[in-house]
Formats: structure tokens, sequence, C-alpha cells
């Protein structure tokens, strides 16, 4: 090399990247795919809005607080004020039911069980969340909301003072009421979609629960805790983002379920929150009752009213993913 | 950090000389206090709730004494462990007992729910014809061993395969996108489809109905509700192969990369391989969760009870919509079929589930033990290879593109299969016509269904209400509509507009709206109840909230009524029963019928309305269907219900029916003679309609009020849906039903049509497109009201209505609350004609010899079936043993049965075998060809 050669800077390559026809397809290919479900998972929110304004037009602000559900009555005469009051009963109680017991069983299984035992639980909950929705549906029709009407007329009797638990038309000195006024109420719809969503809930907690670091529960041990106080002080803050990720998850499987609700409940339209008593209402089963009987204006309020289902939804299960993102344990779940 | 140079100060402790060996402590050991806490507390637990149980009784039931004596048990053993132990133990041993029994709880509750689906649907299940017949055969009062659940098994294979189908590519490209193709776009698509799990299946199915059948005027189908199902399936399978693929190790994609392969060729031999099981797992949960999927499929396919090869048209049911719609019959048969539809479907998820179970749960690249042992073996072979070097033999196709072919291949044979079956089935009779609509007149649909099918015609029918069946019409959805009420009338306010296309009414039945009640007087169930049409009114308006109110008792001197809650029980569908009720009310009880909807947040007097208004506040029951009404009433709690339903309903459930007081001053029940007497009475509009007002007011003394004629629409010209043949199959249905069909209904709580409508039933059928334009042939018509001289038979047979029904007389029929025993003797005219032989019953067991003396042949079936049906009768005492006698034309249709049944076996059982390899090859073939390839593949790397 001689001296008066201009020193060439370093430059860095230029690096094209030449993909082959192949992979070009296949990017196309993929990002078409891509686009297509999201098409179609806007599509369902967008067409749902789309029919929904020809009701929401006429409904106006009344569609919020008009309680029955007449829609070619016109104006002021459907709303969704009681079906969503209902529905957020019914999901209400599903929770209520289902947290202490997804709560019990993730920690049975995580904290407590045998370790043999451990794989066939998590299966057992597993399998019990596959198991069809009608499947409860038929057997909290036929049996559970049967079996659970002493429970009901107790509480109604004792706590009867309690707006909620009021049941209008049945008389607690009367022992020969009949069990219908207890049956096919929110609650008994409640209690089956509790226990619809309980292994849902469940396989979150354990999961979330399965990851408490083991350094904090042999400190925990250490420092003398009993078991149940390093459930406590170890377990139940870390997974606290998955309890309440899970739960939510829970509640957004709840406020959709049809059958099982549509099954057990009898529809009134009308803010009921008497959950001890018969009748209620739900979004997802009056579309399911009133899909086919209806004019193109009826269905288009239908439509707003499963709008609105689908907005709890998503809003429920978009704030689910975001407690879990943001709590500790929430990289992984 | 400072380094200690001195040695390490180990102090070694030797046990002393002569000591006891040392023992671990056991940590988790239970002391034999712990043990007698527990077990004392939970002996005291039970014995306190059962003296509580004995004292207070505050519930009751199973559950109420498990929860009760829980609550005691935790009181005790707090107590008990408080003795020995500080506060933290205390704590702790509760906590532990809380979470061991919630645990408990919830697995109790799947085995509860499991086990209690398979008790019982055993007694469906285990029949074998409940794998290999449909329903068309099996009647709702049928035993176990005719029909069962092969049309929903089909239903559920093809639209889970459709779904599958569309999903598997869909969602794993998706996937491949989202793992693959990082960037703004992809973390949206992620975003979003994460929100979507939770889409309520109910949506998903609402979106593909109002897109594939309100807007592009597709038929309800199959193929409709498995892409609902793919909807809701979609963003489930991508989100879980998503997180698959993201856990595929970078450093395998690196070294494929590395190696020169680019990104496809990365994704196809690399990723997608070593995710196999996980993805398989995703799949097959993902199925699992569609298969049990109700909602989609009710309302883009809707139910039948007919086998249905071809998911591109009509109905196809499917398992969890057939145990919905069969589970709200008011019979155990039907129940028992539904936990059987039940039982098979858990039965199919259990499979699944342990498929997915044994195929996944490990990581990308981990590997099983034999694909372990054959690396091995592999390396073995590759330095045999590597010393010895011979030509590479032709690289093989990897794994996943031979599992997608296989896949496709068996998809296009099981569509092909399918399809060429259909055409096949198709070929031998008439094109399968499909209808919707009442279910006021729902059990003799049914039963025509039934019949015809020996004619090679195939008939669908999905019983949802009027409003449904007008509707659909209206969207041309269906190929026919049978409602009470016509188009054009208006309801809530809102005009029904008439369907776009030409259309003609023809009137298929005629039967008596009733009321089913359930009343017990000292644990004695009244079945002779007596109602004025004012009490009626007052009954469904809450005028009347007591069964013991002075006006009831009015209309029943006999009979000591009880002071029991009246609990109305409506419909809260849109419903012809309704509008039949609802315009009875607005036209002889309006008054109160005005006042009542006043108070109804309607506020305005609603006339004739499908859609009974309830009170605010209101503890009415509103079910979804004449079935599902007639059921709640008849559940044994419920003492004091009465509701408003066909009467064949009651009968089928076989519950009293209230007689209703007529103008005549009878109270009189709704059997096919009354109906048949008032209806002399109706005046038919020129297009077939019906008026009743003069129904509601015949003169005649065993006339029922509440009875009207349920209708047929049909189409008259042909449209996008219904063409000529659909017709000609339409037609050949209807020139059934109007004469021969007539025969039995009375048998079933309906009434057969007069000479007048039949014969205008021939010209509205000549209209149809397609039609076989019979000539109308009275002589050939077995329709019972057809006498020899134009006379009704029918109507002349019905029995005078006893005079302890007349009002006023002194003494109530029957008036004990026990069975009615058929006190009165009916006058028992028999006509012997040709094929229509005819006998009104007298009551109870004397009903079988009156029809075998009418019958002119076939005696022993004809005096059988008279026999059961009066005694079927429970609620009125006259019972209508209107058997057909027809002995000749009975035989004939039985034999030409027996030989259908045989022609159809075969084609049936091939069928049968088909769709259970079907399934066997759909759930085994693809782990095993994923798990043989990979033994392969393994081999030859």
């Amino acid at each position: 090399m001689s001296a008066d050669t201009p020193v060439v800077q370093d430059r860095p390559r230029a690096l094209t990247v030449n993909p082959g026809l192949a992979d070009r397809i296949f990017l196309a290919w993929a990002r078409a795919s891509g686009v297509f479900v999201l098409a179609v998972m806007l599509g369902v929110g967008g067409y749902l809005a789309v029919r929904a304004t020809e009701a929401l037009s006429v409904a106006g602000l009344s569609f919020v607080t008009t309680e029955t559900w007449n829609p070619d009555g016109g104006h002021g005469q459907f709303g969704i004020a009681a079906v969503l009051i209902g529905t957020l009963l019914i999901g209400g109680t599903a929770v209520l039911v289902a947290v202490p017991l997804a709560l019990g069983s993730a920690l049975y299984i995580s904290e407590y069980a045998p370790r043999k035992l451990r794989r066939t639980l998590v299966s057992l909950v597993d399998l019990m969340a596959a198991v069809p929705s009608v499947v409860y549906g038929v057997w909290g029709f036929m049996l559970l909301q049967y079996q659970l009407t002493g429970v009901a007329r107790w509480v109604s009797t004792y706590f009867g003072w309690i707006p909620l638990f009021r049941v209008n038309g049945a008389d607690p000195d009367d022992p020969l009421t009949p069990p219908l006024v207890y049956t096919a109420s929110t609650l008994m719809a409640g209690i089956v979609v509790g226990f619809m969503i309980t292994p849902i809930m469940c396989s979150i907690m354990r999961e979330v629960f399965d990851q408490a670091p083991a350094g904090e529960r042999e400190g925990a041990y250490a420092l003398g805790s009993t078991r149940w106080g390093m459930i406590r002080s170890v377990v139940l803050p870390f997974g606290r983002g998955g309890i309440i990720g899970g739960t939510m998850l829970g509640l957004g499987r709840a406020l959709g379920e049809t059958i099982t609700v549509y099954l057990i409940l009898s529809m009134n339209f009308e803010i009921q929150p008497h959950v001890l008593q018969s009748g209620g209402s739900a979004v997802a089963p009056l579309i399911a009752l009133r899909y086919g009987d209806s004019t193109d204006f009826s269905v288009s309020a239908l439509m707003a009213a499963g709008l609105t289902l689908f907005l709890l939804t998503l809003v429920v299960n978009f704030a689910a993913a975001a407690v879990v993102a943001r709590s500790r344990s929430g990289a992984s779940s | 950090m400072t380094t200690t140079t001195a040695p390490p100060r180990t102090t070694v402790v030797t046990p002393p000389a002569g000591a006891a060996p040392q023992r671990p402590r056991r940590i988790n050991a239970r002391r034999a206090s712990d043990h007698y806490a527990f077990w004392g507390s939970l002996a005291g637990a039970v014995a306190t709730s059962a003296v509580l149980f004995q004292r207070l009784t505050p519930f009751n039931g199973g559950i109420g004494f498990v929860v009760c004596s829980w609550i005691c048990f935790l009181g005790l053993y707090a107590l008990l462990v408080s003795r020995d132990e500080g506060p933290l133990t205390v704590r702790d041993r509760l906590a532990s007992a809380v979470v061991h029994s919630l645990a408990a709880v919830l697995i109790g509750v799947l085995f509860w729910v499991v086990g209690y689906v398979f008790t019982k649907g055993w007694s469906a299940l285990s029949y074998g014809n409940f794998f290999t017949e449909d329903l068309a055969d099996a009647g709702p009062t049928d035993p176990l061993d005719h029909g069962g659940a092969l049309h929903a098994m089909v239903g559920t294979l093809t639209q889970i395969a459709i779904s599958l189908a569309i999903t598997i590519p869909l969602g794993f490209s998706c996937a491949v996108f989202m793992s693959e193709v990082p960037g703004r776009f992809s973390r949206l698509v992620r975003t979003l489809v994460e929100a979507m799990t939770a889409l309520p299946s109910i949506l998903a199915g609402l979106f593909i109905y109002a897109v594939m059948v309100l807007t592009l005027g597709l038929p309800r189908s199959g193929l409709a509700a498995g892409v609902a199902l793919s909807v809701m399936m979609l963003p489930i399978l991508i989100r879980a192969s998503d997180v698959v693929l993201r856990l595929v190790p970078a450093s395998l994609k690196e070294a494929s990369y590395a190696l020169g392969a680019g990104r496809w060729r990365t994704v196809w031999t690399v990723t997608l391989p070593s995710a196999r099981s996980g993805l398989a797992t995703a799949v097959i949960l993902g199925a699992a969760r569609g298969i049990g999927e109700t909602s989609p499929v009710l309302l883009c396919s809707g139910y039948t009870k007919n086998l249905n090869l071809d998911p591109t048209r009509d109905p196809q049911t499917s398992l969890p919509l057939m145990a919905f719609t069969l589970i709200k019959f008011p019979s155990e048969l039907q129940a028992a079929r539904a936990f059987g539809a039940a039982a098979l479907l858990l039965g199919l998820v259990l499979l699944l589930f342990v498929v997915a179970r044994t195929l996944g749960g490990r990581g990308p690249g981990e590997l099983s033990r034999r694909q372990r042992e054959s690396r091995v073996r592999q390396s073995a072979a590759d330095l045999v290879r590597m010393t010895n070097p011979v030509v590479p033999s032709a690289r093989k196709a990897p794994v996943i593109t031979r599992t997608l072919t296989l896949l496709t291949a068996l998809a296009v044979f099981a569509t092909s299969l399918l399809f060429g079956a259909a055409d096949r089935a198709e070929a031998a009779g008439y094109l399968r016509i499909s209808g919707a609509g009442s279910t006021w007149s729902y059990n003799a649909v049914d039963g025509w269904i039934k019949n015809v099918r020996q004619y090679g015609m195939t008939v669908d029918f999905d019983p949802q209400g009027s409003s449904f069946g007008r509707n659909q019409f209206k969207n041309d959805a269906t190929d026919f509509a049978v409602t009470e009420i016509p188009y054009g009338l208006t309801d809530g306010g809102q005009y029904d507009a008439p369907p776009p296309f030409p259309s003609a009414y023809l009137p298929i039945v005629a039967g008596g709206t009733s009321f089913m009640y359930n009343l017990k007087i000292n644990g004695k169930r009244v079945t002779d109840l007596r109602l004025s049409g004012e009490v009626i009114a007052k009954l469904f308006t809450g005028g009347i909230t007591y069964w013991d109110d002075p006006l009831v008792k009015a209309d029943n001197p006999g009979l000591e009524l009880p002071h029991v809650e009246v609990h109305p029980v409506v419909r809260s569908d849109g419903s012809g029963t309704t509008a039949q009720f609802t315009t009875w009310l607005s036209k002889r009880q309006q008054p109160i019928w005005d006042d009542y909807c006043r108070r109804t947040p309607r506020g305005a007097a609603c006339g004739m309305t499908s859609f009974f208004p309830l009170l605010n506040g209101s503890t009415w029951k509103a079910l979804g269907s004449s079935i599902t009404v007639a059921s709640s009433v008849a559940n044994e709690g419920n003492n004091g219900a009465i509701t408003y339903v066909e009467y064949s309903y009651a009968k089928e459930a076989k519950f009293p029916v209230a007689k209703v007081l007529n103008k005549a001053g009878y109270y009189v029940g709704p059997t096919g003679q009354n109906v048949a007497v008032a209806l002399v009475n109706a005046r038919i509009n020129p297009d077939l309609t019906q008026l009743l007002d003069d129904v509601y007011d015949s003169p005649a003394a065993a006339s029922y009020p509440l009875s009207s004629y349920s209708y047929m629409v049909v189409h008259t010209t042909e449209t996008k849906n219904f063409k000529q043949d659909k017709g000609a199959a339409l037609s050949a249905f209807g020139y059934y039903f109007l004469c021969e069909g007539q025969k039995k209904v009375g048998d079933n709580g309906y009434s057969p049509l007069t000479p007048q409508l039949v014969t205008s039933g021939f010209d509205q059928l000549a209209k149809i497109p397609g039609s076989e334009k019979k000539a109308f042939d009275p002589a050939a018509c077995s329709n019972p009201t057809f006498g020899k001289d134009g006379t009704n038979p029918y109507v002349a047979s019905a029995p005078q209505p006893p005079e302890c029904d007349k009002k006023g007389a002194t003494s109530q029929c029957g008036a004990t609350g026990t069975k009615s025993t058929g006190t009165q003797t009916g006058t028992g005219t028999s006509t012997g004609g040709a094929g229509n032989g005819n006998a009104a019953g007298t009551g109870g067991a004397t009903g079988g010899t009156a029809a075998a003396a009418g019958g002119a042949a076939g005696t022993g079936t004809a005096g059988g079936t008279g026999g059961e049906a009066a005694a079927d009768d429970p609620a009125l005492g006259g019972g209508d043993g209107g058997a057909a006698g027809g002995g000749s034309g009975q035989s004939v249709s039985a034999t030409a049965i027996e030989v259908a049944a045989s022609a159809g076996s075969g084609l049936r059982t091939s069928l049968m075998v088909i769709a259970g390899l079907l399934l066997g090859a759909v759930i085994v073939l693809p782990p095993v060809i994923a798990g043989r390839a990979a033994r392969r593949r393994d081999e030859e790397l």
C-alpha cells in the first residue's frame, strides 16, 4: 500500500435483503391473512354498528333508559336499561360464585395438593372448562335450580328485608309457596354460569400462583410463617394481577353466555333487582329469543343490543389484559 | 470483599456414643390431636345441623344441609384447634379447611354434572338405534327404541369440519404472521384478536345470520352455522397458536437462518414442526369449544328432526341444539333423548380432550421417549452413512405439508361423499323442503312429517313460533311458514307487511287454544276445572290472584278450591297462540284486556298482539315456546300454574285443561269435535283467512269458544330459493295432510278441516309453482269430516255436553278433585264410511268399544287406539275416543311404512357407517399421521 493512496473511509456495507420469490409470496400471504382476520374481527363490530344505527337513531337516548323491549312500538318503546342491568346482575352473581371457588381451587392446586395429584387436577379443571355450555344448561335447568330453591327460600325469608333478596309474590309464612317463584331467577342462572366460568378463572389464577418466586416463599417460611401466612404475604400479593385479570376474563364470558341463561331464565323486560325472584333479563338470550320473530327494524334494535354487549365484553377484556400486563406476574400470562 | 486466609472452620458434630439415632422431624405430620379436632368437629357439625334441621328447618334439601354442616364444622374446628394452638395456627388450619373444601366443591360439581348427564342419558344411549337413526320417525310419545341422534351427530361433525377447514389455514397463517412478521400492524392484529377471544358466540351467530341469511339471502344451513362457528373459533385458535409459536426457541430459527434458509423455509421446516404438538392441542381444544356451541347453530341453521347430509341448504341440527331443543319438552322420553345427546356431546368433548392431552403438553422441540430413541438410532445410522456416502434419497415433503395434504384430501373426500350421498338420496323422491313457524300446530305438522317419509318426502320444520315463521318466509329463508295469524295485521303499532312476493294461505288444521293448569286439592290433582270468559281474562290480567277467588268458586261449585296463588305462565316469543288468545280477549273481554294493557309499559290498549305484555314488577313466567310453557306447568312443583296452549300439548303432558263456558251456557273442553262444532260458524275470507267473532259466540251447546284454524303460507310464484321442484314436494305434502293427514289429528288434540276448507285448500295448492294440480275427489279423501251426502259426520258426532256441565247446574261433573271417570254417556254416533269409520267415544274405557263398533274394518287396532285416546284424556269426562277406524287405509299405510323402512335402512346403515368412520378418521388420523410422519422424518434426517 502506498502512502498517497487516499484513505478509504470505513463504511458499513449496505445490507440488501433480497427475499426470494418464495419468501415474498410467504410474506404477502401472511400479511393478507393478518389483514383478513383483522377485517373479519372489525367486520363483526362494524356490521353490528352499521345495522344498529337505524334503531339507535329512532330511539336516541331513550335506548339507554327504556326498560321494555317492543322495538316495533317506536321511540321510547325499547331500550336496554333492563336487559343490560339483568346481564350485569347475572354476571355479578356468576363472579361472586366463581371467585371464591376459583381462588380456593387454584390455591389448593398450587399450594396444598400433593405433587402427584397436581397434574390430574389441572387436567380436570381444564376439562371442566371444555364441557359445553348446553351441558351445564340442562343440568341447571333440570336439576340444580330445584335443588337450590330451598336455599333461595331461606335467604328470602330471613334476608328479605334487603331489597336485593326480596321476593315479591312469596309469602314467607306459607310453607306451600310453590318453588315456581324461586326458579328461573337471576340467581339460578348466575350460579350455573358461575360454575361454567370457574375453571377458566381457576386455570389463570393457578398459573400465576405457580410463578410466585420460590425465594420469597422460603423466606416467609424461614421467618416462621404458617402456610396460610406465606400465601397471604407472598402468593396472593404476587398473583393479584392474575386474580383480577382472571376474574374479568371470567366476567367477560359470563356476560356473553346465551344458552344456559336462555334455558333457565324467564325473560322479563324490566329492571328486576330481586335476584331470588323468578324472572330477569339478559342481552344474549334476548337475541336468541327474538332474532327470528323480528321485523327488519327489530333486528336492527337487536343489533344495537348486541353492539352494547360487544362493547361491554370488549371493555372488560381489554381491562383484564391491561391489569394482567401491568401486574408483577403479568409478563408470562 | 475481604478474603480470609484462615482455613475453613468446620465443626463436625459427632453424635455422642450410645445415644438413640436421630430421625428427621416430620414437618407435615399430623398429630393425634389434629385428627381428633378434625373428625370431632366434623361429627359435631353433622349432628348439630341434623338437630337444626329437625327443629328449625331453615333450609330444605341436601344442599342446605351440606352448607349448614360446613359452617358448623368451621366454627367447631376453630374452637377445637384454638384449645391447643395459637391464633396463627388456627387461621392456618381454617384457611386450609376452606381451600380444601372449595377445591372439593369444584371437582364435585364437575363429577356431578358429568355423572348426572351420563346417568340420565343412559336410558337413551343404551339403545343401539340412538346411534343409527335420526328422529324423523319418532314422535314425542314413541319409546326410546325409536329414533336417535344420528342427524345431530352428522350435523355436528359436518359443521365442525367446515369451521375447521376455515379456521385451521387462516388461523395458522395469521398466527405465523403475528409471530414472524413483527411490527405495529401485527401488534394491532394481536391486540384485537386477544380482545375478540371473548366474543359471545351469539354475536358471531347474529353476525353471520344477518350477513348470510338476511343480507345475501342464502338459506339457513349447516354451512352458515359452520361459518358462524369459525368466526367464534378463529380468535381462540389464533391466540392459542400464537402463544405456542412464540415459545419456539429463537436459537432454532437463528440456526436455520444461519444455514441459509429463507423465511418461509424456516417457518415451514423449523417453526411449525417444532410447535407441532402445541398447534395440534390448540386445534383440538378449539374444536372442543366449537362443538359445544349452541347459539350459532340455532340462529344460522335451525332445528330439524331429519338427517341432512347437505350442509349447503336446509336446516341441519347439531348435538347441542338437539339437547337444547328436546330438554324443553314436557315428556320424559324427549328429556331422556336430550340427555342422551348431551352425554354424547360430552363424550365427544372428553375424547377430544384426552387426545389433546396425550398429544400435547410437550414444549416446542421437546421430544417424546420414542422420538428420543429414534434420534439415537438415527445418529448411529448417520455415522454409517457418513463413513460410506451414498446418493441421498429425494427429500420428502415436511411433515406439516403431508398432514395438511392428507387433511385436505380427507375433507375433499368427505365433502364429495356427502354431496354424492345427498344427491342420491334426493334422486329417489321429492326434493327436501323446510318450513318454520307455529308451535300451536306443531304436534299435527310433526305427525304428518313423520308419515310422509314413507312417500319419500323429507320435510324439515323448525317450531320457533308463528312470528318467526312469518319472518323467515318473508325473508325467503324457508319454503313455507305455519302461522295462526295472517300477514298485514297491526301489532303494537307495527304493521306486519306481507312478503314482497305473492303468497297464499292454506288452512292446515283446526284446534282449540286451551288452558292447561296444575292445581291440587289436598294432594289430588284437579281435573275438571271450569272457567268462564271473564275469569280467564282476569286470571291472565292479574285480576284474580288466588284460586279460591269467589269468581272461580262461582264457576266451580263442586270444588273445594285451595288458597293457592295463581301463577300464569305466558309466552315470551312472538307467538300465534298469544295472538289467538289476545284476539279473543280483545273481542270478548275488551274492558279487562284494555285496562291491563294500559297498565303495562305499552301504555295503550294492545288489541291483538303476538307478544304478551307483562306488568312492571310482574312475577309471571314468560317462556319461549308452547313446549316450554306446557312443560313448566306440568312441573310437579308448580302448583297453581296456568297457561294458554294448544290442547295437544296438555294431552301430551297428560295434564288437564279447563272447560270453558260457551254461549249456550255449557262448560266444554277443547276436544276435536267441540272445536269442529264451534268452527261451523267461522267466517272465511276470500283469501281463506278466518274471522272468529261468530265462533266465540257459537250457539251450539258443544262448541268450544277459543277454536281456530292454523295456516300454512305458501309461495305462488318461484323465488330465488323456491323453485318448481320444491313446489312439487310442497304440494304433495299439502295433498297428503289435507286428506289422509286429517284422519288422526283428532287423537292428537286437534280437529280436522271442514270439506269446504279442504276444497279451497286444493285450489290453493294448485297455485304453487310446480304443483301436481290434483283434482279434488271427495271419495279419495279420507278426511273424517267428509260424509256421503255432503254432511259433516265429524260435527254430527260431537257429543252433547252433559247436564252437569251446564252453568247453574247444582252439581259439577266429577267434582271430586280426582280423575274424572267419564260419568256421561256419549251419544256415540258411529258412521262407518269408506275408510273413515269414526266413533265419538263415550267416557273412559268404553271409548274403545265404541270405536271398535264404529270402525268398518281393522277393528282390533282401531279399538285399541280409541281406548288409549280416551284414557289419555283425564281432562274431559267425555273423552274424545275419535279413533278413525279406517281399517283398510290403515293397514295399507302400515305396510307402506315397513317397505319404506326396509328400503331406507340400507342407505341409512351405510351412511351411519360412513359417519362413524369419518368421526374416527377426523379424531384419530391427524395425530397418528403426524406421529408417524415425525418418526419417519426423524429416521430420515
